[in-house]
């Protein structure tokens, strides 16, 4: 053993504690990520929530024969498109 | 071999992918709360509406390091839903000219009924009405078939003319006030003076007649028509929020009273006859002759003067107007084009002086004022314009309980407008002259339509004893004051005829008959030219999709029902 290899323990410490520091803030980055993702979801939502209503009453202004159901149906795919268009809704769910 | 490899890989994929479902959003109504009414009488219904995303999954790239890291977080269930209120107002003019400024626009209409007229449907048909433009002097508080006009406060801005401003001479007469303005111009008589009824009660404007003040007023009061009520100066009715506009029905005051001006729609017709002071027959040949030949004007003693008075109420014509106006814009239909209303508005002086003496043959009170007895001459001329029941105009009016303030609110679409002319006559004072043939005479004797007093017929002989009636009187003395004299043939030629002289010398005879037989003076004629106005209307809640409406959709509340980590 050299005397001189003892230095080396608060280095390899420090490496480590950088590697922590690199993991803590990555699962850190993680967790803000996903709040992120989730806040932009609503805020989408928030905003289609009254996109749906108005489009509601086109739908119905330019066909008044659509019963309920189908414009519930029409305005559905619409918002559904919407959310395709945000990459929010995903075909096959991966 | 190769292909069923693939397909096997291909399922192995696919299997994997199933393990996390599809994200999906998904959104929903729930049925619409029952149509409500805003304080300022607009339809609203709250509807809620839910979006909710399933599956949500968020990729996360630094737990791939962690060893029991994931690199999918999934969400359940994120949803967020809404409460809406929509509320739709009936803005005719201001949607279908996007050149209207919407803040000078509402659905309210400057009138007002009582509560008796929706419990008053016609005949028993649900939601139709028929209602009376009434004067605001006859205002009772449980008229259940009339409407009355109301003066509400107006921003200058929405309908006085910007011409004055030179600056602005380039937007003038196109935007919302180039609307009401031209129409004001070109459909109503600005020449019109107009009195003020009540104009004792004008608390903030010092009186007087043809001011700019009652000229505003009326200005105003048509913009309110056609515009609506503009969005500062709206009624409110009483709500949570809100009191009800109180009603000044002391006229003439701010901010809401009942409108009247030019009330009085009276002809009446004097005549008068002297010479040398002398008190003549103005049916007599004297006077005839004299007047007929126009030798009256080198003859300063000998005087004979018919005055006619006729006021015409123009706050009625105004309102019908304007409604046609709007109604014209709205189906494309031109019906201010060769109707009476139109010509009304527009005559001179002379052709309104003119215009009881030649029509009141032909115009006969009726059934509407209900004097169906008379049937001996023509009927009321009625005009009826009927709008197509899907185009047309909705009008909101002010409904009051007591008359003391604005109570709610009533939608009506306005399906037809019927125009009657007719007169009814009030009195005639006769008195008869003796004349060559007939020398025996009467005073002054006056015949009230109704009344029970009879006199010996102008037709009257020893061998034909015939007595009038106070009608058969009043019937003669509207077709006397109807007969046209020199005096009028001379008329007819100041207004443009050809100077005729065979009908002069038909004038000329028929006063000589009258020398012989006796003359029966006219001398007083009291004749009420009525023009009535009656809307049909249909009472409807607003319908949000119409294109005359306005749609506003307003966010009551958000909330999360659901946010959940798998």
């Amino acid at each position: 053993m050299r005397r001189g290899s003892v230095a080396i323990v608060p280095l390899f410490l420090a490496i480590a504690l950088l590697f922590w520091f690199i993991w803590f803030l990555g699962g850190a980055n993680d967790n803000l990520h996903k709040v992120n993702q989730i806040e932009y979801l609503q805020h989408t939502q928030d905003r289609l929530l009254q996109a749906a209503i108005q489009k509601r009453y086109e739908l119905e202004e330019a066909d008044p024969t659509l019963s309920d159901a189908e414009l519930d149906a029409a305005v559905n795919k619409y918002i559904q498109e919407i959310m395709k268009i945000n990459k929010i809704d995903k075909n096959g769910g991966k | 071999m190769i292909k069923k490899a693939l397909l096997l890989a291909g399922l192995l994929i696919s299997m994997q992918n199933i393990s996390f479902a599809a994200t999906q959003t998904t959104t929903t109504f729930k049925a619409p709360s029952g149509v409500q009414q805003d304080k300022y009488g607009n339809d609203y219904i709250d509807r809620e509406t839910t979006i909710t995303t399933k599956n949500f999954t968020v990729d996360n790239f630094w737990s791939s390091f962690k060893e029991d890291g994931v690199n999918q977080s999934n969400y359940a269930t994120i949803s967020r839903s809404g409460l809406f209120r929509i509320t739709t107002s009936a803005t005719s003019a201001c949607t279908l000219d996007k050149s209207l400024d919407k803040e000078g626009c509402s659905g309210q209409k400057p009138f007002l009924i009582n509560n008796e007229v929706l419990d008053n449907p016609v005949d028993g048909t649900e939601d139709m009405y028929r209602v009376v433009f009434t004067n605001a002097k006859d205002f009772t508080n449980n008229d259940y078939n009339a409407f009355y006009p109301l003066d509400i406060l107006r921003n200058d801005k929405y309908y006085k003319d910007t011409l004055a401003d030179t600056n602005n001479q380039n937007t003038a007469k196109t935007g919302f006030f180039g609307f009401i303005t031209g129409a004001i111009d070109s459909l109503f008589n600005r020449a019109v003076g107009i009195d003020f009824f009540g104009q004792k009660d004008i608390a903030d404007v010092q009186y007087t007649p043809r001011s700019a003040a009652a000229q505003e007023r009326r200005e105003r009061y048509i913009a309110n028509i056609m515009a609506g009520v503009d969005k500062e100066h709206r009624m409110t009715k009483n709500t949570k929020d809100s009191e009800a506009t109180p009603l000044k029905t002391p006229l003439l005051n701010t901010p809401v009273s009942l409108l009247n001006y030019a009330e009085a729609q009276k002809t009446t017709t004097k005549s008068e006859c002297k010479f040398l002071g002398l008190q003549l027959s103005s049916q007599g040949a004297m006077c005839r002759i004299m007047s007929g030949f126009g030798m009256n004007a080198w003859m300063p003693f000998f005087t004979n003067t018919k005055t006619t008075k006729i006021e015409s109420n123009f706050i009625l014509a105004d309102t019908e107007n304007a409604l046609l106006a709007m109604n014209s814009k709205i189906d494309s239909v031109p019906y201010m084009q060769n109707t009476d209303g139109d010509e009304d508005a527009k005559l001179s002086f002379l052709q309104n002086i003119l215009k009881p003496m030649t029509s009141m043959i032909g115009f006969m009170k009726g059934m509407f004022f209900g004097e169906t007895k008379k049937q001996s001459v023509a009927d009321p001329v009625e005009r009826v314009y009927n709008f197509d029941e899907d185009k047309a105009m909705t009008l909101t009016f002010a409904v009051t309980r007591d008359g003391t303030q604005v109570d709610e609110f009533s939608h009506f679409k306005l399906l037809r407008i019927h125009s009657v002319y007719a007169d009814a006559i009030n009195s005639c004072t006769v008195r008869k002259k003796p004349g060559m043939l007939k020398p025996s005479s009467w005073g002054p004797t006056t015949f009230y339509e109704g009344g029970s007093k009879t006199e010996k017929s102008p037709n009257y002989t020893i061998f034909n004893r015939e007595y009038w009636n106070s009608d058969q009187w009043v019937d003669w003395c509207q077709k006397a004051t109807g007969q046209k004299g020199m005096f009028d043939y001379l008329f007819d030629w100041q207004k443009g005829g050809i100077f005729n002289p065979f009908q002069w010398m038909k004038g000329f005879f028929q006063a000589f008959l009258n020398f012989l037989t006796g003359t029966y003076e006219i001398t007083n004629f009291t004749n009420t030219v009525k023009h009535g106005l009656i809307l049909d209307l249909k009472k409807v809640n607003l319908d949000p999709l119409s294109k005359q409406n306005t749609r506003e959709i307003r966010t009551l509340h958000i909330n999360t029902p659901h946010a959940g980590q798998q």
